[in-house]
């Protein structure tokens, strides 16, 4: 009994340690197309849903935000909205808050196109695109990552397989 | 045409139209791409069928252009819902679309001041840039919210482009009658300080249809 226990101490360590470095790792190692940007306060962001709600991103301190700028007529928005429908579910009441902003488009267009693309999500709506202009994106789609300070930390290039595992570890680590 | 070392600063590559690629090689990987990202990609089927784009690319860049027809713009512009003059205004002009994807490690700057349109009498053609088009739209009555969408539609004026990051959009000329060439000169490095690469384009054509 005693022998056993004298290898097992070791091998958790060892595992503790592998652990460790694999989250060390995955928050040091960006995934492709993620890139970090200078920390400076993230712009101010107040807009309506679909439902009619109104998000202000001052009130999401204390959390990450996940925060996509996206269009109907974009190519790129259109394959990757499904990837973020599939990971919402994973980070449902935790410290990430995933949200959209659609750009400068009509309120038909935006039912239309998340009824079909993304019937479980929600987005907010820019109607004069003013305020994405606010944000300068790179295109779109963008998305901006706001640390639980309010402060831009990373964005992502383009559009991104959220769904797949480096993407995950990603956004997971942020929650580490 | 093979790319070559015009001097120590400038790479110096030029792609005619017509001609062969300098490699192939992703060329079809970067198609995809660059279909995937095509603005007006969805409203094309509804339009004739398009001629093909001019695709540059070597180790440190690939550069994607292709002019539009006015179907094009027409079938694109209207569904988001410009209204008739603003369309017309769109379609008495020469659009570019171009894509460019930075494939070298540093950083490539696309900055439209340091592209040039050259005619077939050797003049520079002057670029229809975004402050013309907010005196179009005024002139016109488009709503902020579409001028925004056409905004997103154009290329941006400035961009550091990092290691396989792509970016495209159109550009507008007065409209030309006979062909013109495009040069692309790009710096490179965060401070811009590293050699400049330029691609030139011959023989482009603004389209009628």
């Amino acid at each position: 009994m005693q022998k056993t226990m004298s290898w097992r101490r070791p091998v958790l360590t060892i595992l503790l340690c592998l652990l460790f470095t694999t989250q060390v790792y995955a928050m040091t190692t960006l995934p492709k197309g993620i890139i970090e940007i200078e920390e400076i306060s993230a712009p101010p962001l107040t807009l309506n849903d679909m439902e009619g709600e109104t998000y202000m991103l001052a009130n999401s301190k204390g959390k990450w935000v996940f925060l996509h700028f996206w269009a109907s007529w974009c190519g790129p928005c259109i394959k990757e909205m499904p990837t973020i429908q599939a990971i919402t579910s994973n980070f449902e009441n935790t410290k990430l808050q995933i949200i959209l902003v659609n750009t400068a488009e009509d309120e038909d267009t935006i039912f239309s196109f998340m009824g079909t693309v993304a019937p479980d999500l929600n987005t907010l709506m820019d109607p004069d695109g003013l305020t994405t202009e606010d944000w300068q994106p790179r295109g779109l789609p963008s998305t901006y990552f706001v640390d639980p300070e309010g402060k831009l930390r990373y964005v992502a290039l383009g559009g991104r397989p959220w769904n797949e595992g480096v993407y995950l570890d990603f956004l997971n680590g942020l929650l580490n | 045409m093979r790319s070559s070392l015009r001097s120590n600063t400038i790479q110096h590559n030029t792609f005619a139209v017509g001609g062969a690629p300098p490699t192939k090689t992703s060329v079809r990987q970067f198609s995809t791409i660059a279909a995937t990202l095509l603005l007006i990609s969805i409203d094309l089927a509804a339009a004739e069928k398009p001629a093909g784009p001019e695709i540059y690319e070597d180790s440190n860049l690939i550069m994607y252009v292709m002019t539009r027809t006015p179907e094009q713009l027409i079938a694109f512009y209207s569904a988001r819902g410009f209204n008739q003059a603003s369309v017309d205004a769109i379609t008495e002009r020469c659009f570019v679309f171009a894509m460019v994807e930075n494939k070298a490690q540093g950083k490539l700057w696309l900055v439209l001041d340091d592209w040039q349109f050259i005619n077939a009498d050797n003049k520079s053609i002057d670029r229809i840039n975004r402050a013309d088009w907010n005196q179009v739209w005024r002139n016109t009555g488009l709503p902020q919210a579409k001028q925004s969408t056409f905004g997103w539609t154009q290329l941006p004026e400035s961009r550091d482009l990092h290691q396989h990051e792509h970016v495209g959009g159109q550009l507008s000329l007065p409209w030309q009658n006979t062909p013109f060439k495009l040069v692309a000169n790009f710096k490179t490095a965060s401070d811009k300080s590293g050699p400049v690469r330029q691609v030139t384009f011959e023989n482009l054509k603004c389209r009628k249809q």
